[in-house]
């Protein structure tokens, strides 16, 4: 290892001061400003609130269920996969009791770039669809539960 | 685990007499210092918020108080031709660096030297030395070859040593 320049070894001997007290408090109170409020601080939601939480999972399903129905960008068309189960439900004799398309977990992808340059956020949804249909000969009922991926592209109006 | 602000925060305690040092370069006195060191804080959180939140990396946070600073010096050049009556005083407290050991005249005799070094040779000094940082991350804080960083470095420690020399001579032959 190479030997220190003495001019070093005198150099080590001085050491830069630390912040003033009003600075680190200024700058600890800005850290304090732009990171919000403490984790914490935030309330969980603690098993016992079941309900709370399929309200809530409710309104996100629906909201997102509306946004389907209006956004023409989504990938992965529902409106196909009924178009086609419908049919063969009609003609087994299966009579469709109840249906429900609830979304499991969302992911924010961050932003994606379209063809024509404008600027998409992405979310990845994992989404499970459950209908219950009845055979109409025998009465038994069955649910038919399909878990599915969607990318919903949402455009970006405002930065 | 550490929430982002006390993870800053932590950051902040360890490094901010280097930063506070760096931006003396850049700086007229001590709190105008500090000022720069919170912009470029500010900065820097806005930055790294695309990047999972944590504290920033040194070389990049140099490179930020040192632009932070251009743009004060510029518009400071333009307050000072404006205002060419006013008179700028060095209070005598407001020290860049303080020596460990009391009464070691060696330490303060470079102390000056150093801040009395040209901006090249300032900059490169203080993140080598007090920043810790290698020749190759202060040339990319700077813009400049790693060799042109380390040649910097050398030549800035001969002028020291030559300032050294030169004030203790003085000094024994006043005596």
């Amino acid at each position: 290892m190479q030997a220190p320049d003495p001019i070093e070894t005198i150099l080590a001997r001085l050491m830069p001061p630390a912040l003033s007290q009003d600075a680190q408090f200024e700058i600890e109170a800005m850290i304090d400003e732009l990171a919000g409020p403490e984790a914490e601080n935030v309330v969980g939601i603690s098993a016992g609130r079941w309900l709370a939480r399929v309200v809530i999972g409710g309104g996100i399903a629906a909201a997102v269920g509306a946004m389907f129905a209006i956004s023409p960008v989504f990938k992965g068309s529902r409106e196909q996969q009924v178009a086609v189960a419908s049919p063969v439900l009609s003609n087994s004799g299966l009579v469709l009791v109840s249906e429900s398309d609830r979304i499991e977990s969302m992911t924010d992808e961050g932003w994606q770039e379209n063809p024509d340059g404008s600027a998409m956020r992405a979310l990845r949804l994992n989404a499970v669809e459950e209908n219950n249909v009845r055979d109409e000969e025998t009465g038994m009922e069955v649910l038919i539960s399909e878990a599915r991926e969607e990318i919903l592209l949402m455009p970006i109006s405002a930065f | 685990m550490n929430s982002p602000a006390s993870a800053w925060k932590q950051w902040l305690a360890e490094n901010g007499p280097r930063l506070l040092l760096f931006a003396r370069g850049w700086s007229n006195s001590r709190h105008d210092a500090e000022d720069l060191v919170q912009e470029a804080i500010l900065r820097m959180w806005h930055h790294q918020a695309e990047k999972g939140g944590g504290p920033p990396d040194l070389p990049l946070v140099f490179s930020t108080i040192r632009f932070c600073g251009l743009n004060h010096h510029r518009s400071e050049s333009r307050r000072r031709k404006r205002e060419e009556s006013v008179i700028y005083l060095n209070d005598f407290q407001d020290v860049w660096l303080d020596p460990v050991l009391e009464e070691d005249e060696e330490a303060v005799i470079l102390r000056e030297a150093v801040q009395n070094l040209s901006q090249k040779l300032r900059e490169v000094v203080v993140m080598k030395f007090w920043g810790g940082l290698t020749f190759l991350q202060i040339s990319e804080t700077l813009a400049i070859s790693p060799n042109t960083a380390a040649s910097r470095y050398r030549y800035a420690l001969e002028q020291l040593s030559h300032e050294l020399r030169r004030v203790k001579e003085d000094r024994h032959a006043s005596a």
